[in-house]
Parts: C-alpha cells; structure tokens; sequence
C-alpha cells in the first residue's frame, strides 16, 4: 500500500515536471496530471485511474476546453450536463499516463459504467467507438467494455487517454471506470464482468421470456389455474424489467423505452407477489392480488409525480421494497399457520429478493452508497424467482398427475372389478335360468307321474287289494310304484350328496327288507359330493343298487345286509367305495339266476366312470363294491 | 274325549284309496272317521265344519291344490294334525305342505295298518320324515347363511344333530342309539322341527311381502 501511494506520488511529482518542461502553453489551461494507480499482476501491470480531467464542453477541437478534475466513477453528471448543455447531453474524460508504465506489447483498455454512448481516443486517436451510426441511441452503462490499442499509438512520454460519454437528454451521463494495462491481465476481470452483466443475464432472461410464453398459452387453454397467468405475467414483466441490463441499443424510441424500463419494476413486483398469493392459495387472496396490484400502480404515479418534480426516486425504490417486505409478513404468518415447505421457500426466496433488491438500490448511481458485487443482482432476482415459481408449480402439476394416475389406476380396478361381479352375476343369472329351468321340467315329470301313471298304478294297487286280487298282481304293482319312488328320488336336488341318495335309498327298502326279515346296517362316513353326479346318474346308481338288493332280497336267503359309503383312494384318484354285503348264500349260487341283471349293473357302473366288483366274501355272503371318482363321470 | 282316541277327516279324489284308507280308520278301535270329501270344494266345507283332530289331505285334486285346504286347517285350528297323502313323498310336495301347515305324510301305496299306524305317530307327537327331506330342512333351517338371530326361531343344537343324523341316513332308532335318547323323542323332535320350518318360512314370507311393499311397515 506504501509502495503504490509512494510510486503514485513518484508519478505524480514526475509528471509534473514533465509536463511543465514539455508543454508550458497548456500548462496554465490543464489541470495538474490525474493520481494513478498501478497495480502489478502476474499477467502484468493494470494502470488504474482514480479521477480524471471532466469537461462538458462539446467542441473537442478548441483549446479553450473547460478541464475539471474529477473522482472516478463520476455516474451522475446529467444535472450538470443539463445545466450547461442544451438537447442530448455529452461530457468528456481525460486521463493520462507514461508510456514507460505500460510494458507489454498488447495493451487494452478497460472501461466500464459510462453511460450511455461512447467513444474512446487514445492520444487524439479513436479507437473504439460502441456504436456505429450517429443516430444510434445506445445502452452502455452496464456494458463492460475491453478495447485493444495499437502499440504504435503508445508514446514513450505521456499519454493522453479520452473517452467521450453521450446520452440522450433524459436519460444518466456519467464516466465510469478507466484502466489501460497488460490484456492480459485486464482480460479475465472483462471476461467476468462480461458474464455477470451480460451474456448470463441475457441468456436467462430470454429462456424466462420463452418460457412465460409456453406457460401463458398453458393458461390459455385452461383459464381457470390463475397460477399460470400471474407467472407467464411475473416472466414477462421482470423480462421488461431486465432487457436494458444486458441490450445494447435502445430498440423503441428511448423515451418511451426508458419509461417502460423504469414502471414495469412495480408490476413485476406486483404480478411476482399475486403469483405467490395465487399459489400458496392464500386466504382472501383475491383482495391481496388486487392490493399489489393497486400498489404497483400507486407506485407507477408516484414514481411519474416524484420525477416529474425531479425529485429523488429512492423513495419509489425504498416504497418497492416496502411493498415486498409487507408481503413477507403475509408470508410469514401463512408458513407459520399452514407449516407448508412451499410457503418457507417462497419466504426465502422473497427475503432474498428485498435483499437483493436493497443491494441494487445502494448502487443506483444517484443513490451510490456502496459498488456492491460489482455488478446488478437484479436481471437475475427476476429469473430465480421465475424459475423457482416454475418448479414450484411443476412440481405439483406432477403431483396432480400422478394422482391421477393412481386415480385411474384405481377406477381401472372398480371397473374391472364391476365388470368381474356384472360377468359373474349374469354367469349366475343363467345359471338360475338353467336351474330354473330343469327344476319346472322336474315338476312337469312329478306332475305327469303323480297325475298319470303313478295315480292309476295308486288305485290299480288299492283295487287289487280290496278284490284281494292274487299276490303276483299286488307285487307287481308294488314294484312298478317302487320304480317310480326310486326314479323321483333321482330327480332330488342332492348336490353331488352320494350319502342322501344312498340313505333315501335304504329309507324306500326298509319296508320290504323288514317285510323279509332282514335287518340293515347302516354304516357311513363323510364323503366328498360328486359334483358331476346329476339326476341321470343318479337313477343309475339307484338302480344298480335296487338290483343288488332284490337280488338279495329274493336269492341271498340273507338275515343282514350291510350298506356303507366311505371315502377310497383307487390309483391316487380320490373317490367314494359304496359296498353292499349281506351274509346270505353267496355269490355262485345268485349267478346263474341274475346274469342278466349284473349285465345290466355293470353296464350301469360304466355309465358312472365306477369300478364294480361282485365277490363273495370272507365270511360267505356277497360284496359289492362300487368305486365312483370323484372327477367327472362320462355323459349319459 | 278319550285320550289316544282320534276323530279323522279325509280328502281324497281317488275314491278307490279313499274307500280303503276310510275303511281302515272305521276300522281302528282307537279314530273315527269325521268326514271326508273328494275334491278342493267339498274339502273346504270339510275344513270350515271342523269337528276332527287329524285331517289326512292329498294334493292334487282335480279342483285345486290340497295344500291351500291344509293351509285353511292350519290356521283355523292350530291344535289338529294334518298328514299329507302323497304318492312318493317328494321333497317338492312334502316341505311345501309342512309350510303350510302339516306336520307328516302318509304314502299311498304304504299297507293300510302301516297308515294307521302312522296317524298314532303323529297324535303321539312324532313326525316321519325322510333322508333328502331331512337335508332339504338342513339346508333351510341351518344358521348359516342367515346368522340364527334373523330366524323367528332357530333350530335347537338337539334338532339340528337330529336332523344331521336323519339326512346321512340313521333311522329313528339308530339316531336315539347315538343321542342316546328315545326313538320317540327323535319323533318329537321331528315334528317341532317341521312347525319351526312353518312359522320360519311364513316370517320369510311376511318379511318378502313386506320388502315388496304389499305389507305396510
């Protein structure tokens, strides 16, 4: 620090000298030489100007020029300027140095904060210029500018850098930053201001106009979420806002630019608070957008009132910033209630916002309390707000599908399982039908049966009793009535029951076994129901045992017979073992007499899938066996 | 009246079974026979008189059907016993009647004494019943699927092990040898079962109605 100020001093107490041997005749016009400050890098040295000679005279050729010195950055020069000057304001800034002090052989000046047009000469030489037509109406002051210089304009002696800054009456002059140096060493200092100040600036604010623009015709096509029209507004007027950080020319007549420029900071605050309101479904939020909206306007007639008295417009800057911090609370008391993560990063976010808004404030040129970052966080406050708010809605737009998702995921099943119940009660209903259906047939045959044949057969009985007509006829007519009990007991609805067919079996024959002496033992154990046994089998099996029994009945000479029913495995097949046994005679002796009627049984148990055996067992009467699967018999 | 002594009314359209089945009541020292009709009109006027305590009806007359005069005994006098005359003792036509009021059935082709013996039965308090009967009422009266407190009244565990017995094929006798109680018991029990059978399935019938709306409240 003691060195540099001890060479500026050197340099300065030189130039001095220099100035009053080489040129006296100026010396009297000219204030003394401008402080310089060197600063050596590793690229090389950066010559830095801490003020400069300012003149607002606009003819640059007269020798009368008005010098002034001044401390550099001087941003605020249009009062002056319009004080002196009439129509578009101008001002002109010198400063010079050593050529000894410069010893790189690329040399570039650095200039940055000038507002608005310039145009840079170097030792009456112009170098650069940054716009190309009288007519151009320029946007320099956020514009860091790098200008090379040809070393063959570098003198040995002392050097006389200019830059003159123009810009339209209305609008701010001032002369920014001046450094010349090694390029170098200035070019990654432009390079980074570059960045921060325009291209990032730019770049995202052209994808938030972009994208306010698919949002807004989002909301186009449905009205209804506001949401989207508070952000596509929030994009668009923050995009407003920022498009003079980072343009280069003013693209409408700047008058109007510049109002447009300086109004819509209140309505992108305005739209910014009314999305958040809108989203955090605030309560009453529809009065809370009216008022930020209301206020924004207020705003806008204060800001024109408060220029138009060409006061101070920190106050509008200040009131901005009120209007956000009383938003905050609003904020705060709805993430406080709600405990929503939504309404604490909106906070967050806002709260960085006024911050950084405070920031950009304090390097306002006419308010200047501090440089701050260097550059304006502003054009990029707009876009993270933009953007958050944007993920922020995406976020539950998603949520929302996959809601739906699951939502239809869930009306998929109900259907499916409505569809499911519809096909089983209607695969139920013709059921019913079918049921229903066999079950009048069955009636019709009771009917038939009970009316007709079996009436006459009733009264042929009663009349042969009373004319005590021979036995033969009265048992004839008793077998044909016990034919026919049998057949309608085939007709009962069972369900498969071999058992209740079996036990309805001995209840019709314990008349006649008693009649005959024999006794019957009864012998069951639970069995599966054969589900494939229907009114047909049924009369197959009762009918194979009716044979059975009146072979029994009528050859065995029997005092027992045993039924039992149980259930039998046969090659791994589950089934049911009907076996009939009496402790008659035997089998041999009933053979020649019932030959017919075993063919007829075993034809009976083919028809039921069954394995009949008849043999004669251990302790002399006959078995029979009657295994039946309980899987499906063949048809009948 | 004399205890065990019956008064007996018949309808019967088949006069030759009517003839023997009155032949054989006139007969039995212990009934009389009160009156007897061969068709649903005269049956009515049978009804209407009254003056028996057992009425042996068949079904099919050729003017209507037997179990509406049963119904009309049943409810006239709650205290007689009404045999159905059937052919087969068919499932169809047995619980039908027992709904409407009986409480046994004769067989037509059954030998008369077997008849006779049958009303004695049924005077003494026991009911026949036989093995798909039995399963049908199971099938009906069993606590599922109508949880037992929704039935007027539900089958004692004594009816219902009677009743299970009954349908897997035991007879009276066997079944009160497992029970250990007597075959005139498993009677009994038989006969209560069909009166539940009746008063349930008219519960039924009230609750369908009223369901319908054909019933107020």
């Amino acid at each position: 620090m003691v060195n540099k100020l001890s060479i500026g001093i050197f340099w300065f107490l030189a130039l001095i000298g220099v100035l009053a041997l080489a040129e006296p005749a100026n010396a009297q016009n000219i204030v003394s030489n401008n402080l310089l400050k060197t600063e050596a890098t590793t690229s090389g040295n950066i010559i830095s100007f801490p003020d400069a000679d300012i003149s607002f005279s606009e003819n640059s050729e007269s020798r009368n020029v008005h010098w002034k010195q001044r401390a550099l950055p001087a941003l605020w020069l249009s009062d002056e300027a319009r004080k002196i000057q009439k129509g578009n304001l101008s001002v002109r800034a010198r400063v010079r140095f050593q050529g000894k002090a410069v010893t790189s052989d690329s040399i570039s000046i650095f200039t940055e904060n000038n507002r608005e047009r310039i145009s840079v000469s170097i030792n009456g030489a112009n170098i650069f210029r940054n716009y190309s037509d009288d007519g151009d109406v320029m946007l320099g002051w956020n514009h860091p500018y790098l200008i090379p210089v040809p070393i063959s304009l570098i003198k040995p002696g002392l050097n006389e850098i200019e830059i003159r800054a123009e810009s339209e009456r209305n609008h701010a002059l001032g002369i920014g930053t001046i450094a010349i140096g090694d390029h170098n060493a200035l070019g990654p200092h432009f390079e980074s201001q570059y960045f921060l100040r325009i291209d990032a600036p730019k770049t995202l604010n052209w994808i938030m106009l972009l994208l306010s623009a698919f949002v807004f015709i989002m909301w186009f096509s449905r009205r209804q979420e506001m949401e989207l029209l508070w952000l596509s507004l929030t994009g668009l007027f923050w995009f407003t806002r920022n498009y003079h950080f980072f343009a280069e020319t003013v693209p409408i007549e700047s008058q109007l630019f510049q109002q447009i420029t300086y109004y819509s900071i209140y309505f992108a605050v305005a739209v910014t608070l009314a999305f958040c309101a809108e989203f955090l479904k605030l309560c009453r939020r529809k009065a809370i957008i009216f008022t930020m909206l209301g206020i924004g306007l207020l705003l806008s007639i204060s800001r024109f009132l408060l220029s138009s008295l060409d006061r101070n417009n920190m106050v509008i800057s200040l009131m901005t910033v009120t209007l956000f911090g009383s938003f905050l609370l609003i904020l705060i008391r709805h993430a406080w209630e709600h405990r929503s993560s939504e309404s604490w990063l909106l906070l967050i976010l806002l709260s960085l916002a006024t911050l950084t808004g405070v920031h950009d404030i304090g390097r306002i040129p006419d308010v200047n309390w501090w440089n701050g970052a260097g550059f304006h966080f502003q054009p990029y406050i707009g876009f993270f707000l933009f953007l958050v708010f944007m993920l922020s809605l995406a976020r539950r737009f998603l949520r929302a599908l996959s809601l739906v998702e699951e939502t239809n995921l869930h009306l998929e099943k109900s259907v499916n399982e409505a569809a499911n119940a519809l096909a089983a009660s209607q695969q139920a209903r013709r059921q019913m039908e079918v049921e229903r259906a066999l079950e009048m047939e069955r009636e019709r045959l009771m009917r038939e049966m009970h009316d007709g044949i079996g009436s006459s057969l009733v009264t042929a009985l009663a009349v042969a009793r009373r004319r005590k007509d021979p036995a033969s006829t009265i048992k004839t007519l008793q077998t044909a009535i016990s034919d026919l009990k049998i057949t309608v007991d085939s007709l009962a609805p069972i369900e498969g029951d071999v058992i209740t067919l079996l036990a309805n079996f001995r209840h019709r024959m314990e008349p006649e076994l008693k009649q005959a002496g024999i006794e019957s033992i009864w012998n069951v154990e639970d069995c599966p129901p054969l589900d494939w046994m229907d009114a047909g089998h049924s009369l197959h099996l009762l009918r194979l045992l009716q044979e059975a029994t009146s072979n029994v009945l009528q050859h065995a000479n029997a005092s027992s017979i045993s039924l039992s029913c149980k259930p039998s495995f046969v090659r791994n097949k589950i089934g049911v073992l009907i076996c009939l046994a009496d402790d008659g005679i035997g089998f041999s002796s009933t053979e020649s007499n019932g030959s017919k009627g075993l063919e007829f049984m075993h034809q009976r148990a083919e028809v039921l899938n069954g394995i009949l055996t008849i043999e004669e067992s251990k302790t002399g009467g006959t078995l029979l066996s009657l295994w039946l699967s309980q899987e499906a018999a063949k048809q009948d | 009246m004399r205890p065990g002594y019956s008064k007996v009314a018949v309808v019967e359209d088949d006069p030759p079974v009517l003839a023997d089945i009155c032949a054989a009541i006139v007969a039995a020292e212990d009934m009389e026979l009160v009156d007897s009709a061969t068709n649903f009109a005269s049956g009515q006027k049978l009804v209407a008189n009254g003056g028996f305590d057992v009425l042996v009806c068949d079904l099919g007359l050729p003017d209507g059907d037997g179990t509406g005069l049963i119904k009309m005994a049943s409810e006239r006098q709650n205290e007689i016993d009404i045999m159905v005359l059937t052919m087969f003792a068919d499932h169809q036509k047995v619980l039908n009647a027992i709904r409407a009021g009986a409480r046994g059935y004769l067989l037509k082709d059954q030998p008369l004494q077997n008849c006779i013996d049958g009303i004695r039965e049924i005077r003494a308090g026991g009911s026949p019943i036989n093995p798909i009967i039995a399963r049908l009422v199971l099938k009906q009266l069993q606590p599922n699927p109508l949880p037992s407190e929704q039935m007027e009244e539900p089958l004692s565990n004594r009816e219902l092990e009677t009743l299970n017995l009954l349908a897997r094929g035991f007879s009276y006798s066997e079944s009160a040898g497992i029970m250990n109680i007597s075959a005139h018991t498993v009677a009994t029990y038989v006969k209560h079962i069909y009166r539940k059978l009746e008063v349930n399935s008219r519960a039924e019938a009230v609750f369908e109605a009223s369901s319908r709306g054909i019933l107020g409240g």
